[in-house]
C-alpha cells in the first residue's frame, strides 16, 4: 500500500537527461551534409534574438527597447505597458552560433525535401542497405515485434565555450500498427531561449522505395501540458507528422539539438541506451570533444561507465584529430528486452551508456550545495513557526516530528520549475512557506530550515525512487528524480523523512524511496537509504465471525497499521468526505462479500499523525458458507492470497522489485451455531525463508463450538535476485495454495439449518 | 431569499459586467522573477531597463541590484490583477467575497461535500451569431481535506478563435489574508501538440495559494470569441455558433448560480433556450437595459449535492440544465453542416484522388457488399488514427483528399473519407453525428449541431443500412462502440447527389446508385429516414462475451484446464489488442494468465484467433495444469470451486432502500460460459449448485446442468438488455445480483464410489 501522493514527486524534467535520442554511421553523417545543398529550411516560430518581449497575446517584439513606471519604449518609439508583457529575454538562441549552424534559419527550424519530390524513390548506400536486410532478418528472429530499430545512431559536439549539439539518425522498419502509429510522429522538445530543436530530414519510404517526405510548413512549435501539479512554462515542444507511413514501410528522420546557452557550462552529463524492447540492428554514440578541455571547460576531464554492455562494446574507439576527441560507441544485432512481471526498472537491466565531464564530485557538490544552502535560510516568521510548532515537545523526536507532519500538512504538492537552481533546489524556504505550495526540493528546504531553527541539522538528498531505476553513482553525474530530507539528531543519529506524502507519521517515509542511493551535496556523501523490517509497514487485523443457524454472520473487524500500509489507508480516508466514509466502506464490503451490510464504522483521528491508525467496523454478511449437503463449506474472507506477477514464469531473467518489505498479522475467530461440528481443518503451515515468512493455521476449540485461523504473513526484502527466484516462487505457490483452504463445517440433521441447498446429484 | 447563505440576488450577474471595464490595478504583491545566465533565479520586482542594465528590486532583503544585462537571460513578469492590493480579509469590499468570508458555510451542514460553492455567475454578451463574451466568477468555500484539489484548475479555450483571461484569483485564508495568484504557477498549454494539424485546444492551468479547508476561493475569467473562422476564411462556421450549457446542481452543493445573457434588443427573437427541471428551482426573467436584452436565470434556493451511486445516470439527467443558443431548427443545422462539408471537399486534386481511389476498389472488387467492407477495412487499418475526437478539435472534417495523402487522420476525417469513398464508389452512404450515448439525453427544443459531437458513417447496402466507425485495425467492419448503439446522431453528409456521375435517374426519375444497383426504395429509405435518426443497438448475439472451460480431474486433486474465451463486437477488440504483442510477450501473457487461474499453474499451450482477419468472433484458448486445485474433506470427498465464474456485485453496493437514483447500465451484457468437468474413475459427483431460472427486469440469469459418462456440464447465460431499471425495482434487481454471486460461491463435490 502506497501514499496518496506516492508517484507526484518526480523533479523536473531538466533532471531527465537525454537517453533515447539515436545516432548516425559516418556514412550517414555524410549523407546528411550533402543533402543539405538542396534541402529547403523553414523556421517554424519567431526566433527569439536579443531582447525580445514576449506579449501575453503570444506576439514577440525583437527590437531593443527600456523599461520604467510599468511601461516598456520600444526603438520604435511604441509604448508597451506593462501587464500587457509576460517576458522579457535579454539573450537568447537565435545569436548563438555553433560551427554547425549554417543552415539555422531561427529558434526552430525544420527542413525537408521540396514536397514536389514525392514520387523519387529511393536508393541506400550499401551499408544502409545492408543494415535493412539485417532487420529482415531479427523482425524473423523475434517474431511479432512492432518494428526494427535500424540505425539508432547519435552525435554530441561539445565546444569548450560549454555550448553543445546532439544530432540523432533514426531509421525504423514497420512491422505493426502501433509502431507506425508511434513512429510517424517526430520532434523534440526544447528549451525556450536556452535551445531549440531542429528537423533535419524526415520521410517514410514505401516496401516499392516511393518517398513521402515531411513537409516542414506542417511543423508547428507548442508548449506541451502537463499534469496538474507541474510548471515547467520553459518546455517547448516541435512536432511533425511524417507522411505515408505504413506498415511496411521505412522511416527514416535526423534531428538535431542545440544547446547555446547552458545554465551551467561545465555540467555535460550524457546518456545513452543501446537496448530497447524491440530488435536493434545499430546502435552507435559518438562523443566529440575539444582536445584538450580548455576555455569555459577548463579543468574537466571525461569519464563515463558502461552497464550490462557485452565486453567487446564497453570500450569505446578513440579517435583524435584537428583537436577533437572522439569517443564512439557501436553494438549491433542486439536483441529486444522482453519485460518479465514484477522486475526491476528496465533502465537497470539494458545496455547502456554513462558520461561526465567532471573529474570529482567536488564541483557538483559545491554547486548544489551552495543553492541549498542558499535557500535554506531562517527568517523570522519560520523561526517563530518552528518554535511554536516545537513549544514544550518533550523530546527531539517529539520536536522532529511535529515539523514533520506539519510541512506534510501545510503545503500543497505543486512543482514549478523555472531553472536549473529551482529545478535542482526548489525555492527559498520563505517563499515555499507564503506560497504553501512546493514540490519535493522545496519541501526538503523547507523541513530542513525550521529544523535549522530549533538547532537541528537537516540536508536536502537527491535520489531515484526505486520504481525508477539505481540513482547513477559510479561517476560524478546529477541523476535523480526526487528529493528527501537525511536529519541528524543531536545524539549523531541519522534518519530520512520525505514531507511530500501527506500521510506518512513520524518517523516513516514514502516505500519508493527505501533502499535507494542517496546524494547528499552539501555533505559530500553518497549513502543508502534503509529498508525498513516488515513490521513497519503491516495491516493488523482481527475478525470475528458469530454465524447463526443459517450462515449468516454478524462480523466485528478492528484494523491496525504501520508505515506505508498505514500512510495509504489514512491519506484514502483523508480525502473522503466524513459523511460518505460508512457508503464507501459499505460498497467496499459488499464487493468483498455480496450482500454485506455495514452497521458501524469507526477511525481514529485522520488528521493525527502522532496517533497509530486504528480502524473498527461491524457488519452483517448472509451466507457465510457454500452449503453442499450435509456439509458448509466456509470461506476465510481476505486469507486467500494470489502472486501470478511474482510466480508466473518458470524461471526469470531479472531481479523482481517491490518497493519496500510489508507484513500482515491477522486472525479470524469463527463462533458456530448449535448443530455444526468441524468437518476438516488443514494441516498448520509454517514456511520461513529469506524473502517470504507465512506462519498460517486452522485450529478447532469444540468446547467453545469455535474455530480460530491465524496468520501472519511477511515479504522479507525488497529485491529478490534471479538466483533466490525458484524458492522464492516456491514459498509463495505454497503460501497461495495454503490460503485458499475453506473451513468444512459438518451440518447435524438436529441443526434445523436453512442454509440455501444445493442440487444432489441424480 | 429564504436561505441564510444567498447573499446575492438577479442584479449581481448585471453588476458584475459592469464592473470589469472600471477594474484599478494597484501595486503587486505576488513577484517577477530574474533568471541570470547561469540559471539562478530570484524574486522581486522589475524596476527599470536602461541600455546596459536592469534594475531590480531582490523580495527577499528589498535591496536594489542593477545587473549588467550580458548576466541576464530573462525576466518573467508577474500580472497585475484587480484585488492585488488587497492583502488582508478586512479590506475586501466587494459584496459577494465580503459575504462569503463574513458568513463562512458551516461543514457540518455538507458533511457529504469536499467545497461548497458559494457563488457562480455566468455572464454572457452575444453581440450577434459569431461573437461571444463570457465572464465567469466562481466563488467556493473548502470544507475538507479533499477540496483542497479544487486550488489547482484548468480554463480551457481555441486558441485559434477565443482569447482567455484570468482576470484574478485569489484565496482568502481562515486566519483572514488574501493571497494572490502567483504567473509562476499558471500555464497555458496545448492540449493536443502531438500531431500539429490537430492542435487547437489550449488551457491556462492553474495553482492557487494555501487552498486549505476553510479557505475561500475567488476566480475570475473572462473569454472571448473572435468572429473570423479560421478553417473557410469566412465568418461564421455553423459548426461553432456560441451557446451556453449550465448546470444548476452538481456534485458539489452550490448556494447561489445565475446565468446571465444579453443581446441586442434587434436580435432578442433569436435566442432559443430550454431549462431542464427547473420549474420552481430555476427562476428566469427578461430585462430591458438601453438596447440590450437581458436574460437571467437564478437558482431559486441552494442545490444540495448529487449524491454519486455506482451505475447511476449521468448527472445532466438529474441536474436542472439550461440550454440557451440561436434559434434554428433540426433540418436547417443538418442542411447548413452539410452544405459547409460538401464545401470542403471541393478541390480539384483533393476530389481526384478519392475517385481515383475509390475507382481502384470498384476495380478490385466484384460485389458491393466485398466493396463496402474493402473501403472500410482500408480507412479503419491504413489510416492512421491520429489527434483528438471531434470534439476536441472541431467538428469540421479536413477534405477527404488530405486525409487520403497523408494516410492519417482523427476519426471524424476518418469517417469523412469513408464516406466519400463509399459514394464514390457508388454506395450510398451519409455522414453523422452522433451524442455520445454515454452522455446525458439531447436537449431536443434546442436544435445546435453542437449538441452531436461523436461522427460515424451510415451505409446502404441491399440488407439496408450498416454503420461504421473506422476507429483503428483493431474494429471490425459493423462493429460500432457501445456508446454510439442507441445514440440519437444527426446527418452533416448526404447520400445523393454529392458527387455528379456516381447516380443517375431511373425512369421515374429517381436518383439510383451506378454500382450498387441500389434501387428507387432504397434510396426513398434513406430520404424518408430523415436528418435525425437512432443509431440502431447491435444484436446480442454480435456482442458476445464467451467461455468454455474443460476440466479433468485426477484423484490427487490435480486438474488440467482448457480455457477458451471468445467475444465479438467491444468484447473482439480486446482480444485483438494481444496482435500488438510480441511472440516473447504473449509467452509472458499466456503464462500470467495461467498463474492468475491458480497460483503454481502451468501453461501448456496456446491459440488465438488470426486477429488480422477481424471476424466477427475472436478467441484464445490456453490450457494450464495445477497440482492441489481441489480441496480433500476427510478421506472420501474431493471439492473444487467453479474457475474463473465470479460476478460482480459493485452497482447493487448499496442495501435496498438506501439507494438515491435508479440503476442506469451504459452497456448491455450477454454472457455465455459452458463448464465441462471431467470426473476421475472412482468418483461420481456429490454435489453441484443448482440449476436456476432467474429473471427481472431486462436481466435473466439462467443455469443448466447435467451428468452423464463421469461429466457434469454446467451451462450458464446471463443477460442483462435493460439500461434503465426505476428505483422501486432496485431491491428485486440487487437480490438477482447478489444471488448470482452467491450461487458463482458455490462448489462441487466429488465423492469416493
Amino acid at each position: 500500500m502506497i501514499a496518496t501522493r506516492l508517484n507526484r514527486c518526480r523533479l523536473a524534467r531538466r533532471l531527465i537527461r537525454i537517453r533515447r535520442h539515436r545516432p548516425a554511421p559516418p556514412v550517414i553523417m555524410l549523407l546528411s551534409i550533402a543533402a543539405t545543398l538542396w534541402i529547403v529550411s523553414a523556421a517554424i516560430s519567431t526566433p527569439l534574438r536579443a531582447e525580445t518581449l514576449v506579449l501575453r497575446n503570444g506576439e514577440k517584439i525583437n527590437q531593443t527597447f527600456s523599461y520604467k513606471n510599468d511601461a516598456f519604449v520600444l526603438a520604435d518609439g511604441r509604448i508597451i505597458p506593462r501587464n500587457d508583457v509576460t517576458d522579457v529575454f535579454m539573450v537568447s538562441t537565435g545569436n548563438a552560433k555553433t560551427p554547425s549552424d549554417k543552415n539555422a534559419s531561427g529558434n526552430t527550424s525544420a527542413t525537408s525535401r521540396p514536397t514536389g519530390a514525392a514520387a523519387e524513390k529511393v536508393t541506400w548506400p550499401p551499408d544502409i542497405e545492408k543494415a535493412i536486410a539485417d532487420a529482415r532478418v531479427m523482425a524473423k528472429k523475434y517474431p511479432g515485434n512492432k518494428g526494427v530499430l535500424i540505425l539508432d545512431h547519435g552525435k554530441w559536439t561539445v565546444q569548450n565555450d560549454g555550448t553543445r549539439t546532439f544530432r540523432y539518425h533514426f531509421l525504423g522498419l514497420v512491422l505493426k500498427e502501433d509502431a507506425r502509429d508511434e513512429w510517424q510522429t517526430v520532434g523534440g522538445w526544447f528549451e525556450e531561449g536556452r535551445s531549440m530543436a531542429k528537423i533535419i530530414m524526415a520521410r517514410s519510404i514505401d516496401p516499392d522505395g516511393t518517398i513521402h517526405t515531411l513537409d516542414p510548413a506542417t511543423m508547428k512549435v507548442s508548449t506541451p501540458k502537463e499534469n496538474s501539479v507541474y510548471f515547467n512554462k520553459r518546455a517547448r515542444n516541435l512536432r511533425g507528422v511524417i507522411p505515408g507511413v505504413n506498415v511496411g514501410s521505412l522511416v527514416e528522420y535526423e534531428e538535431e539539438w542545440r544547446y547555446t546557452l547552458p545554465e551551467q557550462k561545465r555540467l555535460f552529463a550524457p546518456g545513452w541506451r543501446f537496448q530497447d524492447e524491440i530488435p536493434v540492428v545499430s546502435s552507435v554514440i559518438t562523443i566529440d570533444l575539444p582536445d584538450p578541455l580548455a576555455g569555459d571547460l577548463a579543468g574537466l576531464a571525461f569519464q563515463y561507465v558502461t552497464k550490462n554492455m557485452p565486453e567487446k562494446s564497453r570500450r569505446p574507439v578513440i579517435e583524435k584529430k584537428d583537436g577533437r576527441i572522439r569517443y564512439t560507441w557501436r553494438a549491433e544485432n542486439i536483441p529486444p528486452v522482453v519485460p518479465e512481471p514484477s522486475m526491476v526498472a528496465l533502465s537497470d537491466v539494458i545496455m547502456r551508456l554513462e558520461c561526465t565531464l567532471y573529474p570529482d564530485w567536488k564541483e557538483l557538490n559545491e554547486y548544489n550545495a551552495r543553492i541549498q544552502s542558499e535557500r535554506i535560510a531562517v527568517k523570522p516568521p519560520l523561526k517563530q513557526l518552528a518554535d511554536t510548532l516545537t513549544k514544550n515537545a518533550p523530546t527531539v523526536d517529539e520536536k522532529i516530528a511535529r515539523l514533520y507532519h506539519w510541512v506534510q500538512q501545510n503545503i500543497t504538492y505543486n512543482s514549478i520549475k523555472s531553472s536549473r537552481s529551482s529545478g535542482w533546489s526548489g525555492h527559498p524556504a520563505i517563499e515555499t512557506f507564503e506560497k504553501k505550495y512546493g514540490d519535493c526540493t522545496d519541501v526538503s528546504i523547507l523541513f530542513c530550515t525550521l529544523l535549522k531553527a530549533i538547532d537541528i541539522t537537516a540536508y536536502p538528498v537527491i535520489l531515484r525512487t526505486s520504481d525508477s531505476g539505481e540513482t547513477l553513482v559510479d561517476i560524478p553525474a546529477p541523476d535523480g528524480n526526487h528529493c528527501i530530507t537525511q536529519v541528524v539528531k543531536p545524539d549523531g543519529k541519522s534518519m530520512f523523512l520525505d514531507c511530500t506524502s501527506d500521510s506518512y507519521s513520524y518517523p516513516y517515509f514514502r516505500a519508493d524511496d527505501h533502499g535507494v542511493w542517496t546524494i547528499n551535496f552539501i555533505k559530500g556523501k553518497i549513502e543508502r537509504t534503509p529498508v525498513p523490517p516488515p513490521e513497519d509497514n503491516m495491516k493488523q487485523s482481527e475478525l470475528h465471525f458469530v454465524l447463526d443457524k443459517n450462515a449468516n454472520a454478524v462480523v466485528t473487524e478492528t484494523n491496525s497499521y504501520t508505515g506505508s500500509y498505514e500512510a495509504g489507508v489514512r491519506g484514502y480516508w483523508q480525502s473522503v468526505p466524513p459523511d460518505r466514509r460508512k457508503e464507501f466502506m459499505q460498497r467496499y464490503l459488499a464487493r468483498r462479500q455480496p450482500g454485506a451490510v455495514l452497521t458501524q464504522f469507526k477511525t481514529s483521528d485522520l488528521k493525527d499523525l502522532m496517533t497509530p491508525l486504528k480502524m473498527t467496523l461491524t457488519y452483517t454478511v448472509p451466507k457465510v458458507g457454500s452449503r453442499a449437503g450435509d456439509l458448509l463449506i466456509v470461506k476465510v474472507e481476505q486469507l486467500e492470497r494470489a502472486f501470478s506477477a511474482d510466480t508466473a514464469l518458470e524461471s526469470r531473467k531479472y531481479p523482481i522489485e517491490n518497493y519496500t518489505t510489508r507484513a500482515w498479522k491477522r486472525r479470524w475467530v469463527y463462533d458456530l451455531p448449535a448443530g455444526f461440528s468441524v468437518k476438516s481443518l488443514p494441516d498448520p503451515i509454517t514456511i520461513d525463508t529469506k524473502h517470504v515468512t507465512y506462519k498460517a493455521s486452522m485450529t478447532s476449540d469444540p468446547a467453545h463450538r469455535r474455530v480460530i485461523v491465524k496468520e501472519w504473513f511477511s515479504i522479507n526484502t525488497r529485491q529478490v535476485p534471479v538466483s533466490d527466484y525458484p524458492a522464492y516462487r516456491n514459498a509463495l505457490n505454497r503460501v497461495a495454495r495454503w490460503s485458499k483452504n475453506y473451513i468444512f463445517l459438518q451440518i447435524n440433521s438436529a441443526s434445523n439449518a436453512d442454509t440455501d441447498k444445493d442440487t444432489p446429484a441424480k | 431569499m429564504t436561505h441564510p447563505e444567498r447573499k446575492l440576488t438577479h442584479a449581481a450577474g448585471v453588476i458584475l459586467a459592469a464592473l470589469l471595464p472600471a477594474m484599478m490595478f494597484s501595486s503587486p504583491v505576488a513577484a517577477d522573477t530574474i533568471f541570470t545566465l547561469d540559471g539562478d533565479e530570484y524574486a522581486g520586482e522589475l524596476i527599470e531597463i536602461t541600455p546596459t542594465e536592469i534594475v531590480f528590486k531582490l523580495k527577499d532583503t528589498g535591496e536594489i541590484t542593477r545587473y549588467p544585462k550580458s548576466r541576464i537571460q530573462r525576466v518573467e513578469l508577474q500580472k497585475r490583477r484587480r484585488f492585488d492590493d488587497i492583502e488582508s480579509a478586512d479590506a475586501i469590499t466587494d459584496p459577494v467575497l465580503k459575504n462569503a468570508v463574513a458568513h463562512p458555510v458551516d461543514p457540518a451542514r455538507y458533511p457529504k461535500s469536499n467545497i461548497a460553492v458559494i457563488m457562480d455567475i455566468m455572464d454572457v454578451t452575444w453581440t450577434d451569431d459569431t461573437h461571444a463574451v463570457t465572464i465567469h466568477r466562481r466563488v467556493f468555500q473548502v470544507l475538507g481535506k479533499g477540496g483542497e484539489r479544487y486550488g489547482n484548475g484548468s480554463e480551457y479555450f481555441w486558441k485559434d478563435t477565443e482569447q482567455l483571461d484570468i482576470v484574478y484569483a485569489l484565496t482568502v485564508t481562515p486566519d483572514g489574508k488574501v493571497v494572490h495568484l502567483s504567473d509562476d504557477a499558471l500555464k497555458s498549454e496545448s492540449l493536443y501538440n502531438a500531431v500539429p494539424r490537430y492542435d487547437r485546444k489550449a488551457r491556462w492551468r492553474y495553482a492557487l495559494k494555501d487552498v486549505k479547508p476553510g479557505a475561500v476561493v475567488d476566480i475570475m475569467t473572462r473569454k472571448e470569441s473572435t468572429p473570423d473562422n479560421p478553417f473557410l476564411d469566412a465568418p461564421g462556421d455553423p459548426m461553432e455558433p456560441p451557446y451556453i450549457l449550465a448546470r444548476f446542481r452538481g456534485r458539489e452543493p452550490i448556494l447561489n448560480k445565475v446565468v446571465t445573457v444579453r443581446v441586442p434588443e434587434s436580435q432578442a427573437d433569436k435566442i432559443s433556450w430550454r431549462l431542464l427541471r427547473g420549474d420552481g428551482v430555476v427562476s428566469h426573467r427578461v430585462d430591458k437595459a438601453g438596447n440590450w436584452v437581458i436574460h437571467t436565470w437564478a437558482l431559486l434556493n441552494p442545490a444540495t449535492p448529487i449524491d454519486p451511486e455506482p451505475a447511476m445516470p449521468p448527472d445532466g439527467d438529474i441536474a436542472p440544465r439550461l440550454v440557451v443558443a440561436w434559434a434554428s431548427t433540426w433540418k436547417k443545422e443538418s442542411a447548413d453542416a452539410t452544405e459547409l462539408i460538401r464545401a470542403i471537399d471541393t478541390a480539384p486534386d483533393s476530389q481526384h484522388a478519392v475517385k481515383t481511389r475509390a475507382a481502384a476498389f470498384l476495380q478490385n472488387n466484384a460485389q458491393p457488399g466485398t466493396v463496402m467492407r474493402a473501403i472500410y477495412n482500408f480507412v479503419a487499418r491504413d489510416i492512421s488514427l491520429v489527434g483528438p475526437n471531434a470534439a476536441a478539435f472541431r467538428l469540421t472534417p479536413n477534405p477527404a483528399g488530405v486525409t487520403l495523402t497523408k494516410r492519417s487522420g482523427n476519426i471524424l476525417d476518418k469517417c469523412n473519407l469513408l464516406y466519400r469513398l463509399l459514394n464514390d464508389a457508388g454506395i450510398p452512404a451519409r455522414l453523422m453525428l452522433a451524442r455520445n450515448g454515454y452522455a446525458s439525453a439531447l436537449v431536443d427544443g434546442v436544435p445546435l449541431i453542437s449538441q452531436y459531437n461523436r461522427p460515424v458513417v451510415e451505409a446502404w447496402g441491399a440488407n439496408g443500412a450498416v454503420y461504421l466507425y473506422p476507429s483503428d485495425y483493431l474494429r471490425g467492419f459493423g462493429e460500432i462502440p457501445e456508446w454510439l448503439q442507441g445514440a440519437d446522431a444527426i446527418v452533416i453528409g448526404d447520400a445523393d447527389g454529392v458527387h455528379p456521375g456516381t447516380s443517375a435517374e431511373n425512369a421515374a426519375g429517381q436518383r439510383v446508385s451506378i454500382m450498387a444497383g441500389i434501387p428507387a426504395d432504397t434510396l426513398n429509405a434513406i430520404a424518408q429516414s430523415g436528418v435525425r435518426i437512432t443509431i440502431p443497438e447491435r444484436p446480442m448475439r454480435q456482442e458476445i462475451d464467451g467461455r468454455r472451460i474443460d476440466m479433468t480431474v485426477t484423484v490427487d486433486s490435480a486438474v488440467t484446464v482448457k480455457e477458451t474465451l471468445s467475444g465479438s463486437g467491444e468484447n473482439a477488440i480486446g482480444f485483438r489488442k494481444l496482435g500488438d504483442l510480441s511472440k516473447a510477450d504473449l509467452d509472458t501473457y499466456f503464462k500470467r494468465l495461467a498463474a492468475s487461474r491458480f497460483n503454481g499453474a502451468t501453461l501448456a499451450k496456446y491459440t488465438m484467433s488470426d486477429f488480422k482477419n477481424t471476424n466477427a468472433e475472436e478467441f484464445i484458448s490456453f490450457t494450464w495444469q495445477a497440482d492441489g486445485y481441489c480441496i480433500r474433506a476427510g478421506d472420501k470427498i474431493l471439492s473444487l470451486k467453479m474457475p474463473t465464474i465470479a460476478f460482480n456485485t459493485s452497482a447493487v453496493g448499496k442495501p435496498a432502500g438506501k439507494r438515491h437514483w435508479p440503476l442506469h447500465f451504459k452497456t448491455r451484457a450477454f454472457e455465455r460460459i459452458e463448464l465441462v468437468i471431467h470426473v476421475p474413475a472412482g468418483y461420481h459427483v456429490y454435489y453441484y449448485p443448482e440449476p436456476v431460472q432467474w429473471e427481472q427486469d431486462g436481466m435473466t440469469f439462467a443455469v443448466k446442468a447435467s451428468t452423464g459418462d463421469n461429466t457434469l456440464t454446467i451451462r450458464i447465460v446471463r443477460t442483462r438488455t435493460a439500461h434503465d431499471i426505476p428505483l422501486k425495482q432496485y431491491g428485486a434487481c440487487k437480490r438477482l445480483i447478489d444471488d448470482m454471486a452467491f450461487w458463482a460461491r458455490k462448489w462441487i463435490v466429488l465423492e469416493k464410489d
